[in-house]
């Protein structure tokens, strides 16, 4: 799978804005990112491994609905995490 | 009476061109009093965020001039804004005046959405009511369950169906960080200035034809009303596609904003909504 991130994500990805995601599903997906990328991890998922809602996602420009994390992805397939709003 | 933060400032030559305030200096500005306000009743901007892990973006913005005030007309600008929370804390207004002695310079509304901060690295946020705890230090004075007024959209129906077209236009511009703010979130004081890029581009195309356009030159900006639907983040690709039209001896441009492409990958098609907000700038004495 491809990984496009943008936005006040790039500083966490080294801003690498596209990249090869391995995994058979979503979640193993974004955890070989975390993994590549460790101060991604807490700003992309919660205590619980889930993606905070303040990230959406959308796997070949269709909108996940939250929690679709069990998804199976293969090789052509791109996931966008767009965050919606920040603080600042 | 809605309590109010005030402060002066001397002004330089940046804060004006030859014909007016900024409007980039009077959001600027603005936004420098909401800050204050926020220390004086509440607390200050980075413990608000920092702490209270609460922020606020911006859903709307009116800018109005008033009297013909120059640079060498004005040695300071004094400041005043007050703030009220509507809808139980759901929104909060803020009104700045600009003025220098007795000449009012300019006003300025924001309708502001407050965000709790969900994650204190990257400031990510979700659109949350102002805690009680802070609600509760507002006076009942501060408090309305009053709608806020969208000007934009009413504004934009009449130029749209009554108003001449002028000549289109288009610009691009890159979210780098000079026009973000701490969240690398776009920070909107900077909108004026991208839509006056585009803005002289349609005009200066289109001048030949149009002479009236040449208001966009020559005279001052009297209003500049936003309505935004989602913000840029830094190094987002941002497309401005931009109208001018006349309307009883007034003209408007109208700026319709969105990304060019999906979000940091230009070459590619938007994902998710595209849209991210539309502007309409008004040159010459309207009532509307």
């Amino acid at each position: 799978m491809r990984l496009v991130v943008s936005g006040n994500l790039l500083r966490f990805t080294s801003f690498t804005k596209e990249m090869d995601a391995p995994g058979g599903t979503l979640g193993e997906a974004l955890a070989g990112v975390c993994a590549r990328f460790p101060s991604l991890k807490p700003v992309l998922l919660d205590d619980e491994g889930r993606v905070r809602a303040v990230h959406q996602l959308f796997l070949n420009g269709e909108q996940l609905p939250r929690g679709e994390l069990e998804q199976r992805v293969g090789a052509d397939d791109e996931l966008a995490v767009i965050t919606a709003l920040a603080g600042g | 009476v809605p309590r109010i933060a005030k402060f002066q400032t001397a002004v330089d030559t940046s804060f004006f061109t030859p014909l007016q305030l900024q409007p980039r200096t009077s959001l600027s500005l603005t936004w420098n009093s909401f800050a204050r306000w926020l220390s004086e009743y509440l607390v200050s901007f980075p413990e608000l965020i920092g702490k209270e892990h609460v922020g606020a973006v911006i859903m709307s913005i009116g800018v109005r001039y008033f009297d013909d005030v120059r640079f060498f007309d004005c040695p300071v600008v004094d400041v005043s804004a007050s703030v009220v929370a509507l809808g139980g804390g759901s929104r909060l207004k803020l009104v700045t005046v600009l003025h220098s002695g007795q000449q009012r310079i300019s006003e300025v509304t924001l309708l502001l959405c407050p965000v709790r901060v969900e994650e204190p690295t990257s400031l990510a946020a979700r659109p949350s009511p102002l805690p009680p705890h802070l609600l509760e230090r507002l006076s009942p004075d501060e408090q309305s369950d009053a709608k806020p007024e969208r000007r934009v959209p009413r504004l934009l129906e009449r130029i749209r169906t009554t108003g001449r077209p002028l000549g289109v236009g288009k610009s691009q511009f890159i979210v780098d960080r000079h026009l973000c703010e701490v969240a690398d979130q776009w920070s909107f004081v900077e909108l004026p200035c991208v839509c006056e890029s585009s803005r002289n581009a349609l005009a200066f195309e289109h001048l030949g034809a149009e002479p009236g356009l040449r208001h966009a030159l020559d005279t001052r900006l009297e209003r500049f009303d936003v309505e935004l639907t989602k913000p840029y983040f830094s190094f987002d690709h941002g497309l401005i596609n931009s109208q001018a039209y006349e309307l009883e001896g007034v003209v408007y441009f109208v700026h319709e904003l969105s990304s060019s492409g999906a979000v940091s990958a230009p070459r590619r098609e938007p994902v998710g909504s595209a849209r991210h907000g539309v502007v309409i700038e008004t040159f010459g004495r309207a009532d509307a």
